[in-house]
């Protein structure tokens, strides 16, 4: 199959899965020789990465805390792990990490889109990475992670003509205790590491649904949007002090409630940063959901 | 108000249809450019409307098939599903009104579905020139029910824009084109064993006499309910609802889609709804010479349907793009 002619913008799909275990964190790599490969001779250009979770047991899932380290090529395109809900915006709320408690499960595989020429050279591999958080449901009996990519055919172009994503990822502290708390993400999370400035295309924002592993119903009140609306607020500021949320803005605003992202379209110098503060009234609460923020950039690729 | 010259202009019809009426006409003037000047049309939107309310019934986006041309130039390979048409833009809205989980709360609605067709270029519309359609249900599915689906109002809507008056008609346009294929993957309860289907010789083709240029491939997945009531919907990876298990999981439904030039969309069978997406549907440009055709081929892994009440899922594909028009 590898080293095919292909026409000019053809699509191509690429994928790879891999069984992990569960109830422990493991770092989980997809290790067959086609998986994730471009193996046609042509130059792909990435437009969508996929991500999806599979149980054989019905799971009230954690799949949001589920982190990815990606790499494109020889380059890393993740900081460190990042949680699948920092990195994925939906079709439309719906289908974001739905589990189901009666059937053997699997979340609608996960979408993070590209805005920027993204490329993969013929024979260069997408390697994915997972590992499961520590709270993921024990009584899950098997699992297998999906990784794809939705890519079409490019011809005339000059791969360093294009870009590299990174994506950070930041997550809420879990909380156990009803309260109001405040915390602000580290600025080494939202940093431009490199020597570039870099495009920062969106910020996206998900919360886990239900970290105490209730009942279904549970998790059902848990997704309302008055979450979103009431009790997680959002404040966001850069390295200058410039406040891009100067006050407290109720989560399901800044992260539109449907999407749930934030199309920023801004630059980040190197070295840059982005802090966000999260104000959270969880007084009336038994359960306590956790706040997932998300920053996909680009920078320029000198591959 | 005199009107300008970029108006927006829609054209519709619509039709009711029956599960037993056959192919019926939409009013072939209503879709016909009445002006002076000609029209220039961007899209089609198709939407379904059932007739009854209640619980939940067949959804029309599973159910509805259309067969048009436009300037006697066929814009379908014969009737094609109208789930073939264009992607979805929520999992959610190809669903409205017909979970069986949100019943409880809509009650006493009946349902709808719509999909858009996105021209890659517009037809433009001489004075006098318009689209003949018609529309049916598909039999085939409508075989695979418990009970026969509720009569269904079926919108064919153009939307365009008017243009001055004496602007040129191009001589010979593109004219947007669908060919589709039906998997119907059955036989598979209990021990029917894995099994392979196949896009059929005259799916997925271009039968037309200039090349077929695909711009993209749509691809949604409905399950059957064999009982009543009479069930079509949309199903996600996760497979909403309960008495799916077992077919829900990825892994038992894998998908690789064949060019003409018999280079293969994945390396690997991959399961369906990771090529296909939330979205419904694939990206990318290839061309389908005259007579060839491309395949499409669905593995379906044997599972267990002991004590579920279905047993029959169908796949719908399309290839959507245009061809010249052949003057």
């Amino acid at each position: 199959m590898r080293g095919l002619t292909m026409a000019a913008r053809q699509p191509v799909v690429l994928y790879g899965s891999t069984p992990a275990t569960v109830g422990v964190n493991v770092a989980a790599d997809i290790s067959d020789e086609l998986a994730l490969r471009n193996w046609s001779n042509r130059l792909l250009q990435i437009r969508e990465l996929r991500f999806a979770f599979e149980t054989a047991t019905p799971h009230l899932i954690h799949d949001p805390l589920i982190e990815v380290s990606l790499r494109i090529g020889n380059e890393e395109v993740t900081n460190g792990f990042v949680p699948i809900g920092a990195l994925h915006w939906p079709a439309d709320s719906r289908v974001t990490f739905t589990g189901n408690s009666t059937a053997p499960s699997a979340a609608m595989p996960c979408r993070a889109g590209f805005a920027l020429p993204v490329f993969l050279a013929p024979g260069e591999r997408i390697h994915a990475k997972f590992r499961l958080p520590a709270n993921f449901d024990t009584s899950v009996s098997a699992l297998r992670f999906h990784a794809g990519a939705a890519c079409k055919i490019v011809e005339g172009v000059d791969p360093r003509s294009g870009y590299l994503p990174w994506f950070s990822g930041y997550t809420a502290v879990a909380r156990t205790v009803a309260g109001i708390y405040v915390e602000r993400s580290d600025p080494s999370v939202f940093q431009n590491n490199f020597q570039t400035p870099l495009v920062v295309d969106r910020f996206i924002g998900n919360w886990d649904l239900d970290p105490t592993r209730e009942t279904i119903a549970s998790a059902a009140t848990l997704d309302d949007y008055a979450y979103g609306a009431k009790l997680i607020r959002v404040r966001c500021e850069d390295h200058l002090g410039n406040q891009l949320v100067r006050d407290a803005t109720p989560f399901g605003v800044v992260f539109d409630q449907t999407r749930r992202y934030w199309r920023a379209k801004t630059l980040l110098a190197p070295k840059g940063f982005f802090r966000f503060t999260l104000e959270t009234d969880f007084r009336s609460l038994t359960l306590f959901p956790r706040a997932i923020i998300g920053m996909l950039g680009f920078r320029p690729s000198s591959r | 108000m005199a009107l300008n010259s970029a108006n927006p202009v829609i054209l519709s019809s619509n039709v009711l249809i029956t599960s037993t009426s056959g192919p019926t006409a939409f009013d072939a003037g209503a879709l016909t450019n009445l002006s002076r000047s000609p029209i220039e049309i961007r899209e089609l939107i198709v939407t379904a409307v059932g007739q009854n309310t209640g619980a939940p019934r067949a959804s029309a986006l599973g159910l509805v098939k259309i067969k048009g041309k436009f300037n006697r130039q066929a814009m379908t390979s014969g009737l094609v599903s109208v789930a073939a048409l264009g992607p979805a833009r929520s999992w959610e809205g190809e669903n409205i009104g017909n979970l069986p989980q949100m019943s409880s709360y809509l009650s006493g609605r009946g349902f709808a579905a719509q999909v858009r067709w996105q021209f890659h270029r517009p037809i433009v519309l001489a004075p006098g020139a318009g689209f003949t359609f018609e529309t049916a249900m598909d039999a085939d599915d409508i075989a695979l029910l418990a009970s026969a689906p509720d009569n269904m109002r079926v919108t064919l809507a153009f939307i365009g824009r008017d243009l001055v008056q004496g602007a040129e008609v191009p001589k010979a346009q593109l004219v947007p084109y669908i060919s589709d294929a039906r998997l119907n993957v059955n036989n598979v309860a209990g021990t029917g064993g894995n099994k392979t289907f196949l896009s059929q010789q005259h799916e997925l083709t271009n039968p037309n006499a200039s090349p077929l240029t695909v711009r993209r491939i749509v691809g949604r997945r409905f399950y059957v309910n064999t009982s009543a009531p009479s069930a079509f919907l949309m199903v996600n990876a996760s497979a909403e609802t309960s008495n799916y298990a077992s077919a829900s999981d990825l892994t038992k439904e894998l998908f690789n889609f064949q060019f003409p030039d018999r280079t293969k969309l994945c390396a690997d069978r991959t399961p369906f709804h990771m090529v296909f997406g939330q979205r419904a549907f694939i990206e990318g440009e290839f061309i389908v010479p005259p007579t060839a055709r491309c395949v499409a081929e669905l593995f379906s892994v044997q599972r267990d349907y002991t004590g579920l009440t279905k047993n029959n899922e169908v796949v719908k594909l399309g290839i959507v793009g245009d061809r010249p028009e052949v003057v």
